[in-house]
């Protein structure tokens, strides 16, 4: 078990700059997931983490040790491959097996630890099949196997479960996170599928454009965004963005663009949102933080406005509801027992006490 | 289903025009000289090794002898530069290093070389080396000769491969040798098998590159020696139909042992 740090780490490939600059600390034990959009640099991070890809310029740690120039082998870390890479000539055996070998572990030391985590993993019956005549559940748990038989330092999981079909999917995570409460060791896991990063990881990092855009845990990326693509990023549908200024009446604040205008609640209405009085903001709100007056019947003043239905989504334990307020598109994630139709005019409650407000042109939040 | 059966009835009668020489070699060699000589299908048949016994005793062209020779060479020339070619192969096709272009493009260049081009060259530098006149020799020009062609085929194999094996591999313990070793070369196989089946035959079928370095009775390989049987003064067919007959039966045999392998390899990447 060891920490990795990852100091002004870059990763140039030619001119293009695949990963900017980016510092991250994963403590022991720790289960850190890097997700972001396709080209954000994720796997570059992982890869270099692995040794598997050279880094630029900065420096990579683990457990307290420069590896920079240290061959993948002797990193000490396991990483499990999107596409498996399972040896195809060996048996589920063999390709647990092989890692120790290589490393000289005794035979008998060798079959113990592969039985044992075959055990653990549910696959004791399948050691001598090919992978070929395993099913995709079952290769991904072999890759899984060969990762822990070795016991590294670290685990490394490079898309692991984008493979598997939606259901297996959300048993191989729940697996996971048990695995990974069992065993305790510091893992690395890239994903663009944010419900997989807020389930498994203690801490998320947010990336794009090949930079961290915000390191936190699951909760804290999910209420307080720092800026406008975590926010869009994280949430599913996303956040709504709509163009609007801050405005005054009566000493209090308010967001108000040609659809609505809503009371900034006290405590958000700090002396930063106050600087930006008269200026353009973009406020976000989440789809599930607008109800209708029908699931909020007695609503807080000045949080309501009104947009027209225009398309209807049921998804059978919720409803999704996409309505025009003045110019701009409104999402909002309903009961589905609320009665909205589309082409209905409805008045809709924004909880303004979850409300957001990011620069437009820094896109950073100003709460 | 109609388009189907025209391609198979071409092929088959290709193929049939095909066979009709090999026929016609194994009607001659089997059968007394007068029988043949007023044509294949004219009855009677009489069927006899006598031509087979003779062309393997001969006593200035003894075909065991040359069958001898003949396989030591090809088993060294097929098993040499497939070992040399995997390692290049893999090498061009997963290092990347400066100079790694030209050096494909020159290889590319060696394809198109007609052996003719070769012959005094090659003949100046065994000479030189030594190496005139011996089966190390000609076993070192046929490898030298094949490794082109068989890097470009093994390296378009080593290409359909998943690079996140040799990652795997890397991250378990493997250095690049031993990635290479327990890894690549297995999963080669078949593409190996291939390479080898076509080397092996075009080694033992060649006649041009013995003729050049070898002289010596007791060295020949089995293709120098057929000529041989002709007879000073009056060409004995059936002595040289049996004598073909002898030499065409061993990658014969080869190709049917590895045919499997041989077919899965030239397929390749198609499947996966």
């Amino acid at each position: 078990m060891a920490e990795v740090i990852l100091k002004e780490v870059t990763k140039k490939f030619g001119n293009f700059v695949a990963v900017n600059k980016i510092n991250l600390e994963v403590k022991d034990g720790e289960f850190v997931v890097l997700v972001g959009p396709s080209g954000c640099g994720k796997t570059t991070t992982l890869r270099m983490i692995a040794g598997l890809e050279e880094v630029t310029e900065g420096e990579i740690y683990i457990g307290g040790k420069l590896v920079n120039d240290v061959p993948p082998k002797d990193r000490d870390i396991a990483m499990v491959f999107q596409n498996y890479a399972l040896y195809p000539h060996m048996d589920v055996y063999n390709n647990m097996a092989f890692g120790l070998k290589l490393r000289k572990v005794p035979k008998k030391e060798i079959d113990r630890r592969v039985r044992e985590v075959a055990k653990m993993l549910g696959i004791e019956d399948k050691l001598r099949a090919k992978p070929r005549e395993l099913s995709g559940g079952q290769r991904q748990r072999v890759a899984l196997g060969r990762a822990i038989v070795r016991n590294p330092k670290v685990f490394l999981f490079d898309e692991p479960l984008s493979n598997l079909d939606a259901k297996l999917r959300v048993r191989m995570r729940a697996e996971l996170a048990e695995l990974h409460q069992r065993l305790k060791t510091t893992s690395i896991y890239v994903t663009h599928d944010q419900v997989e990063a807020m389930t498994l990881g203690h801490r998320i990092a947010v990336m794009n454009a090949g930079v961290i855009l915000q390191y936190a845990d699951p909760q804290s990326i999910y209420n307080n965004p720092t800026n406008m693509f975590v926010a869009g990023f994280i949430g599913s549908p996303p956040m709504n963005f709509l163009r609007a200024r801050v405005t005054e009446s009566d000493g209090k604040l308010y967001v108000e663009n040609p659809g609505l205008k809503l009371l900034i609640p006290e405590e958000k209405a700090t002396p930063e949102v106050r600087s930006y009085l008269g200026r353009e903001v973009v406020f976000g709100i989440r789809p599930e933080d607008i109800r209708t007056t029908e699931m909020v019947p007695e609503p807080a003043p000045e949080t309501t406005f009104t947009a027209r239905v225009r398309v209807r989504e049921l998804l059978g334990d919720e409803l999704i509801v996409y309505a025009d307020c003045a110019d701009q598109e409104i999402i909002a994630k309903l009961d589905p027992h609320v009665h909205v139709n589309v082409g209905d005019e409805v008045t809709f409650v924004a909880m303004m006490e979850h409300m957001h407000l990011f620069d437009p042109e820094t896109e950073k939040a100003i709460i | 289903m109609r388009k189907n059966i025209g391609a198979k009835t071409i092929a088959i009668l290709a193929a049939l025009i095909w066979a009709i020489p090999f026929v016609g070699i194994v009607m001659t060699a089997l059968r007394p000289s007068q029988e043949v000589l007023y044509g294949w299908w004219k009855p009677p048949f009489h069927f006899s090794f006598k031509n087979l016994v003779g062309a393997w005793t001969h006593p200035t062209a003894s075909l065991s002898v040359g069958l001898r020779n003949s396989v030591q060479v090809a088993i060294g020339a097929t098993l040499l530069p497939t070992f040399v070619a995997s390692l290049m192969a893999y090498g061009l096709g997963r290092l990347r290093f400066r100079g790694r272009g030209p050096l494909l493009m020159l290889i590319g260049l060696l394809l198109a070389l007609p052996q003719q081009m070769i012959a005094w060259p090659l003949f100046r530098e065994m000479y030189a080396m030594g190496l005139l006149n011996s089966l190390t020799g000609l076993v070192l020009a046929h490898s030298a000769w094949g490794l082109p062609w068989m890097v470009f085929f093994l390296r378009g194999y080593i290409e359909t491969l998943p690079v996140e094996l040799e990652e795997a591999a890397r991250i378990d313990g493997a250095g690049r040798f031993k990635t290479f070793l327990y890894v690549i070369f297995p999963l080669m196989l078949p593409a190996l098998a291939s390479v080898m089946v076509l080397q092996f035959t075009w080694v033992w079928n060649d006649f041009f590159m013995a003729l050049i370095l070898i002289f010596d009775p007791n060295k020949m390989v089995i293709t120098q020696q057929i000529p041989l049987l002709r007879g000073q003064y009056h060409v004995d067919w059936g002595l040289l139909s049996a004598g073909a007959l002898i030499t065409m039966s061993v990658p014969l045999l080869v190709f049917v042992f590895l045919q499997r392998y041989f077919v899965r390899g030239l397929i390749g990447g198609a499947v996966k």
